[in-house]
């Protein structure tokens, strides 16, 4: 193939791909996004969201969490050891969709089960979240607010389900120093 | 230290740009596996010369001639959209093994397949005319062992998602 | 995300409840293995396919007659989406409801079904009568077409697909 083709072909294929890439991406990230990569989230950040869980969605690719927030000034953030009243579950908040960082295998390695949330669990839930502010975030951690258990899915093995202190954050500046980041997203 | 440079680089302007404009990670790795594709397909066609199970019309010579090109085309392409998505997401590379894995296959095919046609064009009468229209061991065995790279390169690109750094 | 009718609903969520759906979808090997699959056929699909589409519009490959890169190619082309397929409805079927409801997921399906339509066009139609133009240069504008359109569409199909898990 001669040079200015090869030049002509690599173009064209760029361009087709970027045309469909944003005509893709004007399709829109809704409410709730799921993501093939980490770079959606926003990894110096981390919040806290309280609220109750509507699914536990124990799946490939990646496992996903349904969280109905709590609405503002109900539950107050909990400390170790403190138990909060669980939320009704019919006063249901925004809805939020929070992304595990990997599959059920790494997960059931780490002590998760498909019952490690049920619907109607309060809980308290620390994230990345989204940049672009929709209501959906990267996992770091979660606290249930009844049984005070903490899980975390830190994939380079620290902060094995209730060994609470490490959240597995990398990038926050003044969260746990030098720890290895959660792994790989996909 | 290689994580002190993961942190560094997912932190610099334009690390932050591929990862902030949503359609930039998703688009480079949709041109990272077309090329893929034009790769297989020309793996897939000149191992199966070598192999001997198809595409016997041409020789050897004729046949590495016509198909390697299209690898050697694609492969700045892959290394630039590869590195484009190692800046976006350092960390999901750089301290994996299937990533590392994936390199050191890479490597050891690029080799091998440098030396097939160093082969092929230093006795081109050999591989040439009718006697080079069959198939020899070597022929062989530089196919099947070509062939399984190339393949276990796409595998362990796939599995970067599943292996994690622990 | 975009709703479906109920009635496709009920199916889907049978699909999702066979024990291969759910095996897939909770275990631990199955998904990425079936996965690896499909990238594997779908990247020699999409490979061959745009070498002879490359032909078809007179960029590459130019000193070959179509006929013959016809009969070199496609058989790989076939294998591999055969493959693609089964992988790809294995796959669908682990979340079928969730796949189902994604617009890049739908927006694949119609790129392979238009793919398809444009390739039993040019089967029907264009390469009946390919005696006349297999060496020609440049191919007739309905060869060139054909080429164009389906290398348009495959470009989209994996585009797509990747999109599908950047969307919920």
């Amino acid at each position: 193939m001669r040079s200015r083709s090869r030049f002509t072909l690599g173009l064209s294929v760029a361009a087709a791909a970027a045309a469909f890439g944003s005509g893709l991406g004007l399709l829109g990230v809704p409410a709730a996004s799921a993501h093939h990569s980490f770079a959606m989230y926003d990894q110096t950040k981390l919040v806290v969201i309280t609220g109750s869980v509507k699914e536990f969605q124990w799946s490939n690719p990646h496992a996903l969490v349904w969280l109905f927030k709590d609405p503002p000034g109900s539950a107050p953030r909990p400390g170790a050891g403190v138990v909060v009243a669980p939320a009704p579950a019919a006063e249901a908040g925004e809805l939020w969709s929070i992304e595990l960082p990997t599959s059920p295998g790494v997960l059931r390695k780490l002590g998760w089960t498909k019952h490690s949330l049920e619907p109607g669990d309060h809980v308290a839930m620390e994230i990345n979240p989204l940049r672009s502010g929709e209501h959906g975030g990267s996992f770091k951690k979660v606290t249930n607010l009844k049984t005070g258990e903490v899980l975390t899915a830190n994939t380079s093995g620290l902060g094995f389900g209730g060994n609470g202190g490490d959240s597995g954050g990398a990038y926050p500046p003044g969260a746990g120093g030098g720890s290895p980041p959660a792994g790989a997203g996909k | 230290m290689i994580q002190r440079f993961c942190d560094w680089l997912v932190r610099t302007p334009f690390s932050v740009l591929l990862q902030r404009v949503g359609w930039i990670v998703p688009t480079v790795q949709t041109i990272h596996i077309l090329l893929i594709g034009v790769v297989m397909a020309a793996v897939a066609l000149f191992n199966a010369r070598l192999l001997g199970i198809g595409g016997r019309a041409q020789s050897l010579v004729e046949s590495e001639a016509r198909f390697l090109p299209w690898v050697w085309a694609a492969l700045p392409g892959l290394a630039l959209t590869g590195a484009l998505l190692v800046v976006a997401e350092p960390a999901r590379e750089l301290t994996n093994p299937a990533f590392a894995t994936k390199l050191v296959l890479l490597a050891v095919v690029v080799t091998i397949s440098a030396l097939v046609r160093r082969g092929l064009r230093r006795r081109p009468d050999r591989w040439q005319g009718p006697e080079g229209l069959g198939s020899t061991g070597i022929a062989r065995l530089a196919g099947g062992v070509s062939l399984a790279l190339w393949v276990g390169i796409v595998v362990a690109g796939r599995w970067i998602a599943y292996v994690l750094d622990v | 995300m975009s709703a479906v009718p109920q009635i496709l609903n009920g199916l889907l969520a049978r699909v999702e409840e066979t024990a291969v759906s759910t095996a897939i979808r909770e275990t631990t090997w199955l998904f990425p293995v079936i996965e690896t699959v499909h990238v594997l056929a779908l990247t020699l699909v999409v490979g061959t396919i745009a070498t002879f589409d490359l032909r078809l519009v007179g960029w590459a490959s130019r000193k070959l007659p179509v006929t013959r890169l016809a009969r070199e190619l496609l058989p790989w082309t076939w294998g591999g989406f055969v493959a693609a397929v089964v992988s790809g409805a294995l796959l669908f079927g682990s979340k079928a409801i969730h796949y189902a409801e994604n617009p890049a997921f739908q927006l694949k399906v119609v790129l392979l079904i238009l793919s398809g339509v444009n390739m039993l066009i040019f089967q029907t139609i264009t390469f009946r009568r390919v005696a006349e133009w297999d060496t020609a240069l440049p191919p007739p504008v309905r060869a060139r077409t054909a080429g164009a359109f389906s290398l348009v569409f495959w470009i989209g199909v994996v585009a797509a697909g990747r999109w599908i898990g950047f969307l919920l």
